[in-house]
């Protein structure tokens, strides 16, 4: 053991002398659609996810066994040279990569298909699950569509279902496979018993449905003053459905299932979208794969995100459980292990937490919201893993999900009362605020960086991104400015290396005009890497060139955050073709700043 | 739809994402391999032998309705009736296994009755109770209930009487009891409580059927010669009122509990008053010597400096027995011996201190004496959503033993009298659930002392309790 030991510290020594190379990316588009909808022509297994297994999995025994494995903490893998996420089974670039209007915020997944209206009756019902938690029946409408419908508790009345539509589109538009979901008004003498329908009973058999299990759905849903009732209608999705998907490891039966869950992006980074909404039962439970027909008999596995009906305030019986959803898991050891040592002194946020003033929405808050320290109710691997990239990634989607996406997605949850609609709205982006508080003035708020030319036909290239956290208002305009070092060079290190070749620096504040957007006319400096490539191939290394663009937003010397932007130059002609984005958790300095 | 990239049957190649080298291992990431190897065994035992199998065991249970089927399988009559295994440890007691049937609505609405049956050597231990509660009000207020129990235990503890005991004293006898009766119980308001009860007990001692060593003889727990049989009233079983008998007694009952603590636990504040009394007259319907009265309460305080359940108390318990009263002048203290055969009270009615209530850290009939004090500081404070954990100290004895000069507990040598160097010290810390302001399931570690004025004072005793605790 020792021997090893001094091994592994030669090891470690000769990789740290080693670290000096720069990671080059390629002369390359980035990869935007990963082809993991290859043909599965058999049916993968199902699975079946036990909720008592899977809670007692994630809160005692996975962590007991991993805490003597010590995981590396680790970037995403499915992860491209923008620093963004490839279209996927898993997930496709919505809002951002383009043009979203608030009308198609308010479809989401539904599209332009007509919703679901008792005009369609009679509404078949073909199975129900009439115990359990969440009890609800399945319905055909006269149209042939499927759906899942589920109905309100009595202690909270409305929100469940609105919760439920909401979060099908707000994950939808953040790039998310998600059903269909509508909230539908009915009397339920619409309902009609298809003489094969059966229902589950308790012990998971299907028994002939009766009057009583409908009744008994029916008997604590939320109706209206004139006895209308109201659900959420989930549409089935195209397939057949094998169970959830895991939030670790991958599927051995899904050949295109090739990247850990735990280590992908789209999953590690939902845990910043459930934060927002507080969908705390964000567990495997509350995903659905389904094995898809495409065109020719095509069939692969798409993963979808199902059940929201936890979110935007979602309460359990004992108000003591329902302060510490999204803030404490139902049982965390840190939480209980140092309450519990410090004889109860560590302030605790939901001590303090008042009741909203519609209390559908119980302890959904704004003010003491913090996203990087929000939990789902028992851990999820891949929220786990989320790095502060990861998180980035996603506050940049929200970003894009402005008020008039929110408000129309809102309007989907069609809640009885516009003052219900109003407040949740403005919690909803007083929490999307404390999220850019949070995220964009410790890390880089750079984005949709592009090099364009300066006019048609002009040999003159600007460089342009924006800074997100002065578009959401929260950093100061007077603090902010940016510090820019353009360096190449055969020598090109990584970080602070006074090797490189220096190409340029620039320094400037944001334009008062349009403060959010910034150009500089590249190169930075008055070399830029072509000259030192002279006539070298297009991917030759000295033709590579590192933008660090230090951001200030606040009084200190030192920047807030970096980020690092790679080209190459393919001389005056072709231009600067940008390749490769990254964002360090830190800014590293040169020595010289 | 884009082409496969890997064969059928195999998993397609990742693609490359970034397009550029993996990042290189840090010096430190290479130096965590180090404690990775080394508890990698740790983790393959756990991961393999611990996590993956009973992860498994779980999710094919609830895959087939497991815990459904077995809820079903004790539960009858639509719900109304169920019946629960039950498992008592008590540490230093011998346990016992059971089972538990409850069923409401069975004579009438309102009406809940339970059976329980508790056994460990059935020769030996065994408790067999039933009780009935019917609610005798119309806004549920009220409550009549009957009752009776059989019990039978080997491993009851004997420390002797009075102020000077001893840990090491431990003695062990075996009790038989069986008591039937009724109680008239009334909720006031909220927390206020008040309630009647009558109730007849008959109790056997079993001196032949206890471990040794029993308390009939003088040896110690070490099988060797008592050093203070005198002082704890051993050898000489005669001495021990009650013992090697059997007795009965009819028990006429009042309790009192005022509360003005909110019943809702859940962020009301725990901070208020509490004060309970009770008083009881019991005497035995063969034996008309034996009669006397019993007295005592407790006041606590409370008060929740945060609001949120950090709660400090502070409690005061006292109980007497009063026996031979007569014309209501005589001073307790000065009242007539309560030893001697005839008459004698025994000495498993006399107050009593440890287990689960007051003086915990030591095991329940640690103190027995005449009277006996104990207060007792906490500190209770939120860990998890339905749980507190508890700190609290104590101090408190038992005074007074038939022994006593002319039956003056206090006076006598001044041995039994009341001092504040013949008391001990216990101390401990658990976690309560926090639903009920009046009840909780606790699990407590807990420490005593020895006397304080000891020349070896030091922790005497040590107890791990799991059980109901009530009033706090």
């Amino acid at each position: 053991m020792r021997r090893l030991g001094l091994l592994l510290l030669f090891a470690a020594l000769t990789v740290s002398a080693c670290r000096g190379g720069v990671r080059r990316f390629p002369l390359a588009p980035p990869l935007w659609v990963d082809n993991d909808m290859n043909h599965v022509p058999e049916r993968p297994s199902k699975y079946y996810s036990g909720l008592l297994a899977d809670g007692a999995d994630q809160m005692v025994f996975r962590p007991l066994a991993y805490g003597f494995a010590l995981p590396m903490p680790g970037e995403s893998v499915n992860v491209n040279s923008m620093d963004e996420v490839p279209n996927s089974a898993w997930f496709t670039n919505r809002i951002g990569m383009f043009e979203m209007t608030p009308e198609e915020a308010y479809q989401g997944a539904c599209g332009d298909d007509p919703p679901l209206s008792a005009d369609q009756a009679p509404w078949t019902v073909t199975a129900a699950k009439p115990n359990g938690a969440n009890p609800g029946f399945f319905i055909k409408a006269a149209d042939g569509r499927r759906y899942l419908l589920k109905f309100d508790s009595p202690l909270q009345p409305t929100r469940a279902t609105g919760s439920d539509v909401f979060g099908s589109k707000v994950y939808h538009a953040a790039g998310f496979w998600t059903p269909c979901n509508e909230v539908v008004f009915f009397r339920s003498d619409i309902l009609k018993i298809d003489p094969e329908a059966t229902a589950e009973n308790a012990l998971g058999q299907d028994v002939p449905i009766t009057n009583a299990d409908i009744d008994k759905v029916l008997s604590s849903a939320f109706r209206d003053k004139n006895g209308v009732l109201r659900a959420s209608a989930s549409r089935f999705v195209p397939g057949r459905p094998i169970g959830p998907f895991k939030y670790e490891g991958t599927r051995g039966d899904d050949p295109n299932d090739v990247v850990d869950h735990q280590d992908r992006r789209e999953l590690r980074g939902s845990r910043i979208l459930a934060a927002w909404i507080n969908h705390f039962d964000s567990r495997e439970q509350n995903s659905l794969d389904v094995w898809i027909k495409a065109k020719d008999d095509h069939t692969y596995l798409r993963h979808y995100f199902i059940d929201w009906g936890d979110s935007l305030g979602g309460r359990w019986p004992f108000d003591q459980i329902s302060r510490r959803l999204g803030r404490s898991y139902y049982w965390d050891w840190r939480h209980f292990f140092t309450d519990l040592i410090s004889f109860g002194f560590i302030p605790r946020t939901w001590n303090r937490l008042q009741i909203n003033p519609f209390d559908q929405f119980g302890y959904f808050d704004g003010p003491t919201f913090t996203a990087s320290k929000w939990k789902g109710g028992y851990p999820n691997p891949a929220h786990d893993r989320m790095s502060v990239r990861d998180a980035l990634w996603m506050v940049r989607i929200i970003s894009n999900i402005e008020e008039r996406h929110v408000r129309a997605m809102v309007k989907a949850s069609r809640f009885p009362d516009p003052r219900l609609t109003e407040f949740i709205v403005k919690r909803l982006m007083q929490r999307r605020q404390r999220i850019f508080e949070e995220y964009l003035t410790k890390y880089s708020p750079l984005s949709n960086f592009q090099v364009a030319r300066r006019t048609p036909g002009s040999k003159v290239q600007s460089f342009c991104f924006e800074n997100l956290a002065l578009k959401h208002g929260v950093a100061n305009l007077e603090h902010t400015y940016y510090k820019m070092r353009f360096r190449g060079g055969r020598r090109l290190g990584p970080r602070e290396n006074l090797s490189d070749e220096e190409l340029g620096w620039l320094q400037f504040r944001p334009d008062l005009e349009h403060p959010h957007r910034a150009c500089v006319v590249l190169p930075v400096g008055h070399r830029r890497p072509a000259d030192l490539a002279k006539n070298a191939p297009d991917n030759d290394p000295l033709r590579y060139g590192i933008l660090d663009i230090f951001v200030h937003q606040t009084r200190a010397v030192r920047p807030t955050s970096e980020t690092r932007i790679h080209f190459y130059d393919l001389g005056h002609e072709r231009g600067f073709q940008l390749v490769g984005v990254e964002r360090p958790t830190q800014p590293i300095l040169p020595d010289l700043y | 739809m884009p082409p496969s990239n890997g064969r059928p049957g195999e998993k397609r190649v990742r693609p490359d994402y970034e397009g550029r080298p993996p990042d290189t291992a840090s010096a430190g990431d290479v130096l965590l391999w180090i404690p990775r190897i080394a508890l990698y065994p740790v983790h393959l035992t756990l991961n393999w032998l611990v996590r993956k199998p009973i992860v498994w065991a779980i999710t094919r249970a609830e895959a087939n309705y497991l815990f459904t089927r077995v809820e079903n399988a004790l539960t009858f009559f639509n719900g109304k009736a169920t019946l629960f295994p039950t498992f008592l440890a008590d540490f230093g007691l011998n346990p016992a296994v059971g089972l538990a049937y409850t069923h409401n609505d069975l004579f009438a609405d309102g009406n809940t009755f339970a059976l329980s049956v508790a056994v460990w050597n059935p020769e030996e231990w065994l408790r067999v109770a039933v009780r009935n509660e019917q609610l005798a009000l119309n806004d549920d207020s009220g409550l009549f209930v009957l009752e009776g129990e059989f019990l039978r235990r080997p491993d009851q503890v004997y420390y002797g009487l009075g102020a000077d005991t001893r840990t090491d004293d431990e003695r062990i006898y075996a009790i038989e009891r069986a008591e039937v009766g009724f109680e008239l119980f009334a909720t006031l308001h909220e927390l206020n409580k008040i309630s009647f009860r009558t109730r007849f007990r008959s109790v056997t001692f079993d001196n032949e059927n206890a471990r040794a060593p029993a308390l009939g003889r003088t040896l110690n727990l070490n099988g060797e010669p008592l050093e203070r049989p005198g002082a704890i009233a051993f050898g000489t079983p005669e001495t021990i009122p009650g013992f090697d008998d059997r007795y009965q007694l009819l028990e006429h009952r009042i309790h009192l509990m005022l509360d003005s603590r909110s019943p809702d636990t859940q962020y009301e504040g725990g901070t208020g008053l509490r004060f309970e009394a009770f008083g009881s007259f019991e005497w035995d319907p063969t034996q008309t010597s034996l009669h006397f009265f019993r007295v005592g309460g407790e006041v606590s305080a409370f008060y929740d400096f945060s609001g949120n359940g950090h709660v400090a108390g502070i409690r005061a318990y006292t109980e007497f027995l009063l026996d031979g009263v007569s014309e209501g002048e005589v001073p307790f203290t000065e009242l007539p011996q309560m030893g001697g055969n005839e008459g004698e009270v025994p000495f498993t009615e006399l107050p009593q201190m440890g287990g689960n209530e007051v003086m915990r850290g030591y095991l329940p009939g640690r103190f027995v004496g005449k009277y006996a004090v104990a207060v007792t500081g906490t500190y209770r404070y939120p860990v998890w959503s339905l749980l507190d954990a508890e700190i609290y100290g104590s101090i408190g004895n038992a005074f007074g033993t038939p022994d006593e000069v002319n039956g003056n507990p206090i006076v006598g040598d001044g041995s039994q009298r009341f001092s504040v160097k013949r008391l001990y010290a216990a101390g401990g810390i658990g976690l309560r659930t926090n639903l009920d302001r009046d009840t909780a399931l606790s699990i407590l570690f807990g420490l005593g002392t020895n006397r304080f004025d000891s020349s070896d004072f030091g922790i005497d005793s040590i107890r791990f309790t799991f059980g109901v605790t009530q009033g706090f």
